[in-house]
C-alpha cells in the first residue's frame, strides 16, 4: 500500500532529532533574559522562579500540598474508574437498562464537571470528601460511555458461546464482556486522565486548606509570582508525567489488543 | 479497532430501517418514563423526609421559571453562551490553521513540538489565576482561558487529520498544477475535516468547562457566577435551577455541534455513525 510517501516528507529530508529542543531552550533563555531586563512584575526570571523549588518546596510544600493533590486524584481517579466500568459494562449489556437510563445519563455527561463544585461545597462542605467527589464526577461518565460501547460491540457469538458453556450473567460480563470492552474502556480513561487533572486543581481553589490549586491561588492572591509560576511548571511536568505513566501502563497491559 | 467491529455495523444498518422507529420510540419512550420517575420520587422523599440539601422538585422548577422570568438568569446564560462561544471560534480558527501548517510540514513541527507537547496536558486550568492578575476580571481572562483550553483538541486532530490525508490525492492535485496553498485549502483540509470536527466537539465541551470556572472564580458574571452566588446565599432552588441550566446547555451545545457534523459531512460515512 505504501507506494507513495507524501511529496511534503520527500522534500529536505526528515528534521533531524536535536531540532525540537532548540526552541524550549530559546525560550527558556529569553524568559530569563527578559526577566532580568526587568519592569514587569509579572514575569519574573527563570532562575527566581526555579529558585522557589529550592528555598520552599523540599519538604515543605510537597508534603503540605502535592502529596495531598496526588492522593485526592488517584483516589478519585480510580473510584470513578470503578464506577464507570461497572456501570458502563451494565448498561452496554443490558437493553433494556440502557433505554431508560440514557438520556439521563447523556444530560449529566453534558453537565460540565465545574458547575457542580458548589452542590459539591455545599452538600458536602469544604472537606476531602468533596474534592474527591468532583473528581469522580468529572471521570465517571467519560468511562461509563466507553465501557457501554465497548460491551455493545462484543461479538454475539462471544457471549453466546459462554452462555451455552453455562456461565453465569455476571461470569460472563467479567470473563467474557471485561475483556473485550478493554480497548475501549483504556481510551475512556485515556481521556479521563486529563479531565481529573483539572477537577483536582479547581477543587482546591475554592476554600482550599491544601493542594497544589490551593497553592496556586494562595500565591496569586499574595502576589508572588515566582511562586505561582513554580506552581503552574509543576502542574505541566505532573500532566505529562501522567500521561507517559498512563500510556506505558496501557502498552505493557493491553499489547495482545494492539492488533486492531 | 474500528475495522474489526466494522462488518457488524455495515449488516446492522442494513437491516435497521423497517425496525428502526419502533425501536427508537420505546426507547425514547423508556427514558422518559426513567426521568418522571426519578422527578416524581425526589418530589416524594423531600416531601415526606425533607433535606437539608436537596430541595423539592417543584421548588427548583418554580425558582427556574422565577429566574428566567426576572431575567437575570437569562442574562447569565447569554453571558456564558457568548463566552463560551467566542473561545471555541478563535479555538477553531487558530487550530486549524496551526494543525493545518504544522501537520504538512515536518520542520515546522518539529521546531514547536516540545512546546506543544509540553503545554497540551498542563491542566489549563493552572493558568487561570495568572490570566486573572494579567487581564484582570472580565470577559476577556474568560473568552481568553475558553480559548487556550479548547485549542490543543482542534490543533491536535487538525494535525493528525492532516498527516492521515491520501498522500495520493495530494500528489494529484500537485500534478495537476496546484500551489501549495491550494492543494491545503482544496484537498487537504476537506479530507481532514471529519477529524477537525471531532476536535471541534471535544473543543466545545471544554470551552464550557473553563468558562463556568473562570465565572465562579472571578464573580465575573455568567451562570457559573450564578450557581456560587446562590450557593453562598443558600438559594438552594436557585442553585439547583442553575445547574440544570447549564446541563441543558452543555447538551444543546453538543447537539449543536452534532448537527454541524452531520451537515459537513454527509458524505462521510463515519459522519453518521
Amino acid at each position: 500500500m505504501a507506494v507513495a510517501a507524501p511529496s511534503t516528507r520527500r522534500r529536505g529530508g526528515a528534521p533531524p532529532k536535536w531540532v525540537p529542543a532548540v526552541l524550549p531552550v530559546v525560550l527558556l533563555a529569553l524568559w530569563e533574559v527578559a526577566g532580568q531586563a526587568g519592569g514587569s512584575v509579572y514575569l519574573p526570571p527563570l532562575s527566581r522562579t526555579l529558585g522557589v523549588f529550592a528555598e520552599t518546596w523540599f519538604p515543605d510544600v510537597v508534603v503540605h500540598d502535592v502529596l495531598p493533590s496526588l492522593g485526592r486524584f488517584a483516589a478519585g481517579f480510580l473510584l470513578a474508574a470503578v464506577i464507570g466500568i461497572v456501570l458502563g459494562l451494565a448498561i452496554g449489556m443490558s437493553r433494556t437498562l440502557d433505554d431508560y437510563l440514557r438520556p439521563t445519563l447523556e444530560f449529566l455527561r453534558a453537565l460540565p464537571a465545574v458547575a457542580v463544585l458548589p452542590v459539591a461545597v455545599f452538600v458536602l462542605g469544604l472537606g476531602t470528601s468533596m474534592r474527591i467527589s468532583v473528581i469522580v464526577f468529572g471521570v465517571v461518565f467519560p468511562v461509563l460511555v466507553n465501557a457501554a460501547a465497548g460491551a455493545r460491540s462484543v461479538r454475539p457469538e462471544r457471549v453466546e458461546t459462554a452462555r451455552m458453556f453455562g456461565l453465569t450473567r455476571f461470569a460472563i460480563a467479567r470473563r467474557v464482556v471485561l475483556p473485550s470492552a478493554l480497548p475501549m474502556i483504556s481510551a475512556g480513561l485515556r481521556v479521563a486522565l486529563p479531565i481529573a487533572l483539572i477537577m483536582m486543581v479547581v477543587s482546591e481553589l475554592v476554600g482550599g486548606q491544601n493542594g497544589l490549586g490551593f497553592y496556586l491561588t494562595y500565591q496569586q492572591q499574595n502576589f508572588d509570582i515566582p511562586a505561582m509560576f513554580a506552581a503552574v511548571i509543576v502542574l505541566g511536568v505532573l500532566g505529562n508525567l501522567l500521561n507517559a505513566l498512563y500510556a506505558a501502563v496501557e502498552r505493557r497491559a493491553l499489547h495482545w489488543a494492539r492488533h486492531a | 479497532m474500528t475495522a474489526v467491529v466494522d462488518p457488524q455495523v455495515a449488516v446492522s444498518r442494513a437491516a435497521r430501517p423497517a425496525g428502526r422507529g419502533r425501536r427508537l420510540g420505546r426507547a425514547g419512550l423508556r427514558g422518559v418514563v426513567f426521568v418522571v420517575g426519578l422527578v416524581l420520587a425526589l418530589q416524594v422523599i423531600t416531601t415526606v423526609i425533607g433535606s437539608r440539601y436537596f430541595p423539592q422538585p417543584t421548588a427548583i422548577a418554580a425558582a427556574l421559571v422565577d429566574q428566567l422570568a426576572d431575567g437575570a438568569l437569562g442574562v447569565a446564560l447569554l453571558s456564558t453562551l457568548g463566552s463560551a462561544l467566542a473561545g471555541l471560534v478563535l479555538a477553531t480558527v487558530v487550530g486549524v490553521v496551526a494543525g493545518l501548517l504544522l501537520g504538512s510540514s515536518p520542520w515546522t513541527f518539529a521546531i514547536v513540538r516540545w512546546v506543544v507537547e509540553f503545554l497540551r496536558p498542563l491542566p489549563s486550568v493552572a493558568l487561570v489565576p495568572f490570566a486573572i492578575l494579567l487581564f484582570g476580571v472580565g470577559s476577556t481572562t474568560t473568552i481568553l482561558a475558553a480559548f487556550y483550553a479548547s485549542l490543543w483538541p482542534v490543533l491536535f486532530n487538525t494535525l493528525y487529520g492532516v498527516r492521515d490525508a491520501d498522500p495520493v490525492a495530494v500528489d494529484s492535485a500537485r500534478t495537476f498544477g496546484l500551489s501549495r496553498v491550494q492543494v491545503l485549502r482544496r484537498v487537504v483540509l476537506p479530507l481532514a475535516l471529519p477529524n477537525v470536527l471531532t476536535g471541534v466537539r471535544v473543543a466545545s465541551a471544554i470551552a464550557l468547562v473553563l468558562t463556568i470556572t473562570v465565572e465562579l472564580l472571578t464573580a465575573a458574571g455568567g451562570v457559573g457566577y450564578f450557581i456560587s452566588f446562590m450557593q453562598a446565599a443558600i438559594r438552594t432552588p436557585e442553585m439547583y435551577a442553575g445547574v440544570l441550566v447549564v446541563g441543558v446547555l452543555g447538551y444543546l451545545i453538543a447537539l449543536g455541534v452534532q448537527a454541524l457534523e452531520r451537515r459537513m459531512l454527509f458524505w462521510n460515512r463515519r459522519g453518521d455513525a
